[in-house]
């Protein structure tokens, strides 16, 4: 990649917000361009002063004088009382994460939004899961069972990368909504279904017969229970 | 794999750019009077980065613009303080 098509980048990655594969080729591209890694040490400047800011002086005085001009409560009105909310609900949001002891609850997110946002979503479009088992021999060590439940159309299969290894994922949906399950074998019991929310993203997960089994989608945290039955 | 990341890590101790230093001196008050000289959707789009630590995809909703505004403003956003500090610094020295 060229600087000019590095530099649109370099905020997105410095936030990480890229893609894991645009990072891995910004990161390639950083270590042979000292031009492309002086502007993100810049943008790192920049951050941490304006981090720093916080730390020194309450943000209420900031809001406040944001919150008295008029062009910005006029046009961004929800902004102000939606700032002081985030104080709490930022910290309140992230705390599941935080907790997760390997973050692999954000991973099945990233992996499920990756998915969506892509076009990325089948290696193997079929609604035939005697089609969808047979594609992954060969290309997983395991082989995963491809369950068709009712009320949910199986849409096909992908490779997926979680906590360090190729994994599975079945492709689901139900009405306009996609349900990606990711399996992989895992030694240890079964663990009934127990679900959480990360980011309004329902995820269910449940242990099988030694397959760890992660759903994720937007559909109702109900619904998506059915998956684990 | 690992390798990969110690040499990313170690990359940008082993040449400060002087620009990025002189930032990292800006002060409070620097910092403060820059945000306020910014247009005022390139300050919410900082504050709520920077500050709030919302992601893209939250800032864009709050502000009722698309992610790749989000994005190009941010980087304009940061450029504009960066320019501002700098002069700021300038003027003060």
């Amino acid at each position: 990649m060229t600087c000019g098509e590095i530099e649109p980048l370099l905020n997105a990655y410095h936030d990480e917000e890229l893609d894991p594969s645009r990072s891995l080729e910004v990161e390639g591209h950083l270590r042979q361009c000292a031009g492309c890694s002086a502007s993100l040490e810049r943008l790192k400047a920049v951050s941490a002063v304006v981090a720093q800011a916080r730390y020194h002086s309450a943000p209420e005085g900031l809001r406040r004088r944001l919150a008295a001009r008029p062009s910005v409560s006029r046009r961004y009105g929800a902004w102000v009382a939606l700032a002081a909310a985030c104080l709490i609900g930022v910290v309140v949001f992230l705390a599941p994460w935080r907790t997760a002891p390997a973050g692999v609850e954000r991973e099945i997110v990233s992996a499920h939004v990756r998915s969506l946002l892509a076009n990325h979503l089948l290696d193997v479009p079929s609604s035939d899961q005697h089609t969808v088992k047979p594609w992954f021999a060969g290309k997983l060590d395991f082989a995963p069972e491809v369950a068709a439940p009712a009320g949910f159309d199986l849409l096909g299969g992908r490779l997926d990368y979680i906590q360090g290894r190729v994994v599975a994922a079945l492709i689901y949906r139900r009405r306009q909504h996609t349900v990606n399950v990711f399996v992989w074998p895992e030694a240890g019991g079964d663990e009934s279904p127990r679900s959480e929310t990360i980011e309004g993203f329902h995820l269910i997960h449940w242990a099988l017969a030694g397959m760890n089994r992660w759903a994720v989608s937007d559909l109702s945290a109900t619904e998506l229970q059915e998956l684990a039955r | 794999m690992l390798d990969s990341a110690e040499e990313v890590d170690l990359a940008p101790d082993s040449c400060p750019d002087p620009e990025a230093q002189q930032l990292r001196q800006a002060d409070r008050r620097q910092v403060q009077e820059g945000l306020e000289r910014l247009p005022a959707e390139y300050r919410e789009v900082l504050v709520l980065r920077e500050l709030e630590g919302m992601s893209y995809r939250q800032i864009a909703r709050v502000t009722d613009v698309p992610v790749g505004t989000v994005m190009s403003r941010l980087a304009r956003a940061r450029k504009r303080l960066a320019a501002e500090l700098s002069a700021a610094s300038r003027k003060e020295k």
